[in-house]
């Protein structure tokens, strides 16, 4: 197991190194009422790979993983609270348009092109993502978010290649701010 | 790592963790399997059950590396089981990976056939052409849609935004429409009516739909509305001549009818599911396969450990009977054997454990015999080796048996040597005791049971005389029986008895002759000196001559008496360490005179040992034989006498050997056999008693001595004195002669 982590923890090092396809820019989070919400800019780019898949009917699914945490000297970080946004992108192919689902609020909106798709998905507004009364004043908190492909929502076949294969890594990588 | 090694081994011989292992592989192949065929239940589990079980694989070759390393091992090192366990093996895993490889070949082809015949032409082709029907027949209702909202936009266009709430429902109604949104370019909604009350915020046109539309162009076109079904969308601009910076819009929703929308569905979900079929078609077949050669992976290495486990515990039984057999071979019969299993192996082993207790208590009881037998060997061997007779036995074959130490002392000879020999190799190799066996083998071929002779033997010249006794050994449960010889020297028996019998001779000679003598002489000499006077001178003579022979033979007479009577008396011996050469070397000294007519010569090896004897005794037996010898030599006219003194190695021991040789007339052969007894004499003067007293000095000093004619002429006598063990130099025993030691 610990081998084939470390396999994975090199791809993901080597797509590292490549341009990222997927991007964090400029997230923060505002207090609104008690509830902080996030607004966030995600540059999202799929490869030909995954353009491919997309136009042969296979479903993507792109996760926003939100997390508030306290920062530890240690390895790991002390989390308070994990969000996961989760959305699908489809090809319609009677409509010849592409699809895109929130699957967390259920609506879903159609798209001439892929490219508006994916600006529609990165522009991430007011997402409410913590009630202010959960946190301790004397604490300091930062919130850090990423977005990804979820390869464990392929279809099954394609899972095993696409988990060892860079063109199917796609992973924005934390970006992390002062809540 | 030691205990990692440890945790593989004991894995690899216990049966609960084989039994876990692979219900835990079935499951992990079943979910895999299961996983592969898409099951939305372990789909997500599929990369972690793919690790698994690669895992699983990993920890298999792990544990048949460890077999195998074992095995070879032990095959190298040739231990026992090893070869029957190569070949279980290698019989199991080629009866499992033969029908295993033709499954996977075949399930394989199966498998690329099964999925390519999903796939055909006509049927996409099918699938392309409803999706065109599809596409048309919406294509109809969607320009009948967009005249419609055409028409409802010129309805709506002189109506001012204040009332036009109030026509909405109705041009809503009329129309057919589940939604109608009336809002400007910007997005900004001015009035809704919406078929389904419970609806609170209208559908929007996008942003890239409000842009076509403000470049005056306007759209219609399906998209699914949330749960809602297929919908027709139309947006068109209420007045297209307005030059307004913020004109409005008017956007239609139109529900699809029920069937059709259905089957519009069913054709976009079809066509959806065979794009994604005929893009996965190759991950698919890879996928299938990988799991299937997983599957295989798993199912052949487990038969190759199962073909290590099960052959090592088949064979564990015939290795524990090789440790016992191992341990028998090498004379172990109390080693116990673990009885690991109930079925015909462990009856084996059992029935082997059975086997050596019996073989064990036997090999008890034979030891017990041999050691019983050993003792009376023992006994017998120190019993013979304690009798002062000889002792030999033989086989049926005539080849020595046993002889004890008596036998070699008798017949001087080193028979422990000649031990398994036959009768007539012995004879061969020592001529010596040619008449000895040529007398038993006369009794034995005879077939006579029990017999007794007396056997004269010569050995280096000496003479001797055996007592043998003869007899057949009793055989035991038909066997040819042996023969035992029994013997006794009894030559010094027999020369006791004659020496007595002489000595008795001297006695009665010297009392019953000695005697009388002296009455004669002194009659003699009073009739001689009463008649010589008164007689005639003729008478007179002869009676002088007369008296004068009486008198004279009567003092020979009284001086061969005396000479019987030393005979007779022998003083005790006084035996000291002694140079040979020394003392001949004086003895010869006194024959000075006699070196002008005879030349003597002494022979001597520097180193010769000395010898423990009686200096007088020994004087008086070189004078006799010297004195012997120039006596002989009264005819001859170059004579000579060579006395030689050397150390000879005999069976007995060392000892010193004094040879006196002369070149006169020899011995007569007639007198050889009897030459030492008293009284034979080859001369006319000789009184018969100097060799007897040699031979009894000889015998004093435990000695031999022989005589024999040389073959260039003349005689030798050969005395033999045992060797004084711890040597002396001659010169300092010298020095104890000369002192009278």
């Amino acid at each position: 197991m610990i081998a084939v982590l470390l396999v994975f923890s090199g791809l993901a090092l080597a797509a590292k190194a490549a341009t990222p396809l997927f991007t964090v820019h400029d997230a923060k989070t505002e207090l609104v009422g008690n509830i902080y919400r996030l607004n966030a800019n995600l540059e999202l780019k799929l490869t030909p790979q995954a353009l491919t898949a997309l136009d042969n009917g296979i479903t993507l699914a792109i996760i926003l993983d939100i997390e508030v945490y306290t920062p530890s000297r240690y390895l790991w970080d002390d989390v308070l609270a994990t969000l996961e946004q989760r959305y699908e992108i489809q090809y319609h192919t009677l409509a010849d348009q592409y699809l895109l689902r929130n699957i967390n609020s259920g609506s879903q909106f159609i798209y001439f092109t892929l490219d508006s798709a994916l600006n529609a998905l990165g522009k991430i507004e007011q997402l409410p993502i913590l009630d202010a009364h959960l946190l301790q004043p004397e604490k300091h908190y930062k919130v850090r978010a990423r977005s990804r492909l979820d390869l464990g929502s392929l279809p099954v076949p394609m899972q095993l290649k696409a988990y060892i294969s860079t063109e199917w890594w796609l992973n924005s990588g934390w970006y992390s701010w002062d809540l | 790592m030691g205990k990692l090694l440890v945790w593989l081994r004991r894995m690899s011989t216990s049966v609960v963790p084989v039994i876990i292992m692979a219900i835990f592989m079935l499951g992990s192949l079943w979910l895999l399997s299961a996983a592969t065929e898409n099951s939305s239940q372990f789909g997500r589990m599929h990369v972690m059950l793919v690790v698994v079980n690669v895992l699983g694989l990993i920890v298999l070759v792990g544990l048949i590396g460890i077999d195998v390393v074992r095995l070879v091992r032990q095959y190298r090192r040739a231990a026992t089981g090893s070869k029957l366990t190569v070949r279980l093996v290698v019989i199991f895993v080629v009866m499992a990976l033969v029908p295993v490889s033709i499954v996977f070949y075949f399930s394989l082809g199966f498998l690329q056939k099964g999925i390519d015949s999903w796939f055909d032409v006509r049927i996409e082709r099918a699938m392309e052409d409803s999706l065109e029907l599809s596409r048309s027949s919406l294509d109809m209702r969607m320009r009948d849609q967009l005249k419609q909202t055409r028409a409802i936009a010129a309805e709506l266009r002189e109506t001012p935004n204040a009332i036009v709430m109030f026509r909405l429902n109705e041009l809503r109604d009329q129309s057919g429409a589940s939604e109608l949104t009336l809002l400007f370019q910007s997005g900004r909604v001015i009035a809704s009516s919406s078929a389904d009350t419970m609806t609170i915020i209208p559908q929007k046109p996008g942003g890239s739909i409000l842009s076509q539309v403000r470049d005056k162009h306007d759209y219609v076109g399906l998209a699914p509305i949330d749960n809602l079904g297929l919908h027709i969308r139309a947006a068109v601009q209420i007045d297209p001549s307005s030059v307004a910076v913020d004109p409005r819009v008017l956007f239609m929703l139109y529900p699809i009818d029920a069937r059709v929308s259905v089957l519009a569905d069913g054709v976009q979900s079809a066509i959806t599911q065979y794009k994604e079929l005929v893009y996965l078609r190759d991950p698919l077949k890879q996928s299938f396969s990988f799991t299937l050669a997983l599957v295989l992976l798993v199912t052949l290495l487990s038969a190759v450990w199962a073909a290590f486990f099960f052959a090592q515990r088949l064979v564990a039984p015939i290795r524990i009977l090789a440790i016992g057999t191992r341990a028998v071979a090498s004379g172990n019969y109390q080693k116990k054997l673990p009885i690991t299993r109930t079925d015909e192996l462990g009856t084996l082993v059992q029935s082997f454990m059975d086997m050596t207790n019996k073989v064990s208590e036997a090999q008890r009881d034979a030891q017990k015999s041999q050691h019983r037998a050993e003792r009376e060997q023992n006994y017998l061997r120190a019993v013979l080796g304690r009798l002062s007779s000889g002792v030999i036995t033989l086989d049926k074959n005539q080849c020595i048996r046993a002889v004890n130490a008596a036998a070699n002392h008798i017949l001087e000879q080193d028979m422990d040597a000649t031990m398994g020999n036959s009768l007539a190799q012995i004879e061969r190799d020592a001529p010596e005791l040619k008449t000895f066996i040529a007398a038993i083998a006369k009794h034995i071929d005879n077939d006579v049971d029990d017999w007794r002779e007396e056997i004269a033997l010569t050995s280096f010249g000496r003479h001797k005389t055996l007592m043998c006794q003869g007899a057949r050994l009793p055989g035991v449960k038909g066997t040819t029986p042996g023969f035992v010889v029994v013997f006794d020297d009894v030559t010094a028996m027999i020369q006791a008895q004659r020496d007595a019998a002489w000595g008795e001779v001297a006695r009665r000679l010297a009392h019953e002759i000695k005697n009388p003598l002296t009455p004669i002489q002194l009659s003699a000499e009073r009739l001689r000196h009463k008649y010589l006077g008164k007689m005639a001178p003729e008478d007179a003579e002869v009676l002088d001559r007369s008296t004068h022979t009486i008198v004279q033979q009567v003092q020979s007479m009284k001086d061969m008496v005396e000479a019987f009577s030393e005979y007779a008396r022998a003083p005790k011996l006084q035996p000291l360490p002694l140079a040979l050469e020394v003392l001949v070397g004086e003895v010869l000294d006194l024959y000075a005179g006699e070196k002008q007519t005879i030349n003597l010569q002494v022979h001597a090896e520097k180193s010769t040992p000395m010898v423990e004897a009686d200096v007088g005794r020994i004087r008086q037996l070189l004078h006799n034989l010297i004195r012997n010898a120039i006596e002989s030599l009264s005819d001859t006219p170059q004579g000579r006498v060579d006395i030689y003194l050397q150390e000879i190695e005999h069976a007995s021991g060392h000892v010193v050997e004094i040879k006196v040789e002369d070149n006169g007339p020899g011995i007569p052969s007639d007198m050889l056999e009897n030459l030492f007894e008293p009284y034979v004499t080859s001369k006319p003067k000789g009184s018969g008693l100097g060799l007897a007293v040699v031979k009894r000095i000889v015998e004093e000093h435990d000695g031999v001595l022989y005589a024999e004619n040389r073959t260039e002429g003349g005689a030798r006598i050969v005395i033999r004195l045992p060797a004084l063990k711890i040597n002396m130099t001659p010169a300092a025993e010298m020095q104890r002669v000369q002192n009278g030691g």
